[in-house]
C-alpha cells in the first residue's frame, strides 16, 4: 500500500489519523501492554481536572443496545500528579500526546491551561467542555454558545500561541453548528466531535435507575449516526476547521464514514473496552479501505461525501 | 453486546499431552454468559487472560477457611487443591438462597477437610447464611485466613467477621466491568492503600482478589467519606 496516511490538526503533523478517545485509554499505560503507543496517531489522555477526583459511586456503567452508559465522574489524580507521572511516562514511550482538560468554572480552564503551556512533548490540548459549570447552576458549558466560548477563550488566553486547542463538543444541543461557530470565534484551532449523549437505564428488577448518578453518557455504535450527522453539518459550515471525529467507531468502515463526513482524524473509544487492540485493527482497516477506494492521500478522503453527485 | 465479559478462572492446568487448559464455570444468566454457553464445542473464543490479581498462597501450612456464595464458589476448588498441596488445613463453606444454586463438584469436595452448606430456605444444609456459621467454624478450626468469592453483600458480611476475629480475609470481588484491562474506570471500589489513603481502586487489575479488611464496603450510592478526591 502506498497511501500517504498522515494527517494534520491545526498544523500539527500525525503519522496516522487514529487516536484514542479521552477517557477510554487512561494515560496509555494499560494499552501499552497490547501494542506500542507509537502505533497510534496520538494518545488522547483522560480529561484531567485541577484537583484529585474520586469520581462517582458505582454502579458507573450499564450496557445498552449497541452501546453503553457511563457515569465515571472524571476520576483522576489532578493536574499536578498527572504532569509529574503520566506525561513523562508517555514522552518516554515516544507517544504523541493530546492532553484533555476539564473544569468546573471558567477559571479552572485558565489555571489548567497555564499549567500546560510550557510542558514539552504535548501535541495539542483537548478542552472538554461537557462538564457542569458550578458558576451557572451546574449547566454544562458545551450546551450554550456563550459559556462554551468563555471556557475556550480562557484556555486560549492562557495557553500561549503555540499549542493547538481542540474544543470537544456535546451533541446534546439544538444547534451544534452554532456552538462550533462560537468556540471557533473564541480561539479553538480544532473541534472534537462528538462527546457522549446523555441517557438513562432503569433496572426492571430493582425498579430503580441502574447508575448511581441515574444518568450517564451513551457511547458505542448506537451513537455513530449522530456523530456522522454532527461532523457533516459542522464541516459543511466550516470547510477548513480541523475535526477529530469520534462516536461509535468499531471498524475501518465506520472510521471511513466519519472521514467522509469531514473528520481529519478518528478517536477510538468504547471499541477499546470490548477489544484492547481495536485502535490498531481499525487503523489497518481504514488504510486498506482508503486504498481500495482509490485514494493516494488520506487527506483527499476527508470530507469527500460533501462533493455533489457525479463529481 | 459491545463489551467483553469478565470471568473468574475455575482452574488452570496442563493436559497429559502438555496442552494448557483453562477452565471457566459459567452460569448462563446474562446475555454474555448465555452467548458463551451457546458456543459449540471446538469454537474459537477470543480471550485475554489472566488479568488482575490471584489469591495469595501462604508459604507455610496454615488453616484456611474458604467461603463461596452461589456460583461464586467455582474458583475456590482449585484454590483448595493448591492449599492442600501446601499442607494447609482447608475447610469450606458454601452458601446460596436455595440448594440448586450451590456449586460443589464431586472432585472439589475431596480436597477439603470439611464442607458446610448453608441455604436461606433450608433446602440443604444449615438454614441461614454463611455468615451465621462462620464464627463457630473459625473457632473450631482455628482459622488463620479466610478466602472468599461471591456476592458483594456476602463479602461485606464476612469482612465484619474477619475484622472482629482479627484474621486475614482475601476476597474476590465482583463489580460490573466494561473493559477488564484498567482503562474504563467502571469497576472501582474504595480501598485503603499501603499508604493509608483510600482510593477508588480498579477491581479488574488491582483486584479482583483484594484484602477484604482494606475495602470500605458501602452499598449506598455515594462515595464514602474519607475517599481521596471526594
Amino acid at each position: 500500500m502506498n497511501l500517504n496516511y498522515s494527517t494534520s490538526i491545526a498544523g500539527t503533523f500525525f503519522p496516522n489519523p487514529i487516536f484514542t478517545a479521552s477517557g477510554c485509554a487512561g494515560s496509555g499505560k494499560e494499552l501499552s501492554h497490547f501494542f506500542p503507543l507509537t502505533e497510534l496517531g496520538a494518545v488522547v489522555t483522560k480529561s484531567i481536572m485541577i484537583k484529585p477526583r474520586s469520581g462517582r459511586a458505582t454502579p458507573r456503567m450499564a450496557e445498552t443496545p449497541s452501546g453503553m452508559l457511563n457515569s465515571i465522574g472524571l476520576q483522576g489524580p489532578g493536574i499536578d500528579l498527572f504532569l509529574e507521572n503520566d506525561i513523562p511516562w508517555l514522552r518516554d514511550q515516544g507517544a504523541r500526546i493530546i492532553v484533555s482538560i476539564a473544569g468546573e468554572s471558567v477559571d479552572d480552564y485558565a489555571v489548567l491551561s497555564r499549567k500546560l503551556r510550557n510542558v514539552p512533548g504535548i501535541s495539542a490540548v483537548e478542552v472538554n467542555i461537557s462538564c457542569p459549570n458550578v458558576e451557572n447552576r451546574g449547566q454544562v458549558f458545551a450546551c450554550n454558545p456563550e459559556t462554551a466560548a468563555a471556557a475556550i477563550a480562557a484556555a486560549r488566553r492562557n495557553i500561549g500561541g503555540e499549542l493547538p486547542i481542540i474544543a470537544k463538543l456535546s451533541p446534546d444541543v439544538t444547534d451544534i453548528v452554532a456552538i462550533a461557530g462560537s468556540v471557533i470565534d473564541a480561539g479553538a484551532d480544532g473541534l472534537a466531535l462528538i462527546n457522549t449523549l446523555l441517557g438513562m437505564v432503569i433496572d426492571t428488577n430493582s425498579m430503580l435507575p441502574k447508575l448511581s448518578q441515574k444518568t450517564g453518557g451513551l457511547s458505542g455504535p448506537a451513537i455513530r449516526p449522530v456523530a456522522v450527522r454532527a461532523i457533516y453539518q459542522v464541516r459543511a459550515a466550516y470547510p477548513k476547521i480541523p475535526i477529530v471525529g469520534m462516536g461509535g467507531v468499531a471498524n475501518g468502515r465506520d472510521a471511513f464514514e466519519l472521514v467522509l463526513a469531514g473528520a481529519n482524524a478518528i478517536s477510538i473509544g468504547t471499541a477499546t473496552f470490548g477489544d484492547p487492540m481495536s485502535a490498531i485493527r481499525i487503523k489497518n482497516e481504514l488504510e486498506e479501505l482508503c486504498t481500495a477506494r482509490g485514494f493516494n492521500n488520506f487527506s483527499d478522503a476527508i470530507s469527500y461525501a460533501h462533493r455533489s453527485e457525479g463529481e | 453486546m459491545v463489551l467483553r465479559r469478565a470471568f473468574a478462572i475455575y482452574r488452570a492446568s496442563h493436559r497429559s499431552d502438555g496442552v494448557g487448559l483453562l477452565e471457566l464455570v459459567v452460569a448462563p444468566h446474562g446475555s454474555g454468559s448465555k452467548w458463551l454457553a451457546a458456543q459449540n464445542p471446538g469454537a474459537f473464543v477470543d480471550l485475554i487472560a489472566p488479568l488482575g490479581t490471584a489469591f495469595g498462597i501462604p508459604t507455610e501450612p496454615i488453616n484456611a477457611l474458604l467461603v463461596g456464595g452461589g456460583y461464586g464458589s467455582a474458583p475456590l476448588f482449585a484454590l483448595a487443591e493448591v492449599l492442600k498441596a501446601r499442607g494447609c488445613r482447608v475447610d469450606m463453606v458454601l452458601g446460596a438462597s436455595v440448594a440448586g444454586k450451590i456449586y460443589a463438584p464431586l472432585e472439589g469436595k475431596r480436597s477439603v477437610n470439611s464442607l458446610t452448606i448453608t441455604t436461606e430456605d433450608g433446602s440443604a444444609g444449615v438454614t441461614g447464611r454463611v455468615s451465621d456459621v462462620l464464627p463457630e467454624l473459625i473457632k473450631e478450626h482455628e482459622t488463620d485466613v479466610i478466602y472468599s468469592c461471591g456476592p458483594m453483600a456476602m463479602l461485606e458480611a464476612i469482612t465484619k467477621i474477619s475484622q472482629s476475629h482479627e484474621i486475614l480475609h482475601q476476597c474476590s470481588v465482583e463489580e460490573s466491568m466494561a473493559c477488564g484491562i484498567g482503562v474504563c474506570m467502571t469497576c472501582v471500589l474504595p480501598v485503603a492503600g499501603d499508604d493509608g489513603i483510600i482510593r477508588m481502586t480498579r477491581t479488574c487489575i488491582e483486584g479482583p482478589v483484594m484484602d477484604g479488611n482494606k475495602v470500605l464496603w458501602s452499598r449506598s450510592r455515594e462515595i464514602p467519606e474519607g475517599v481521596w478526591g471526594r
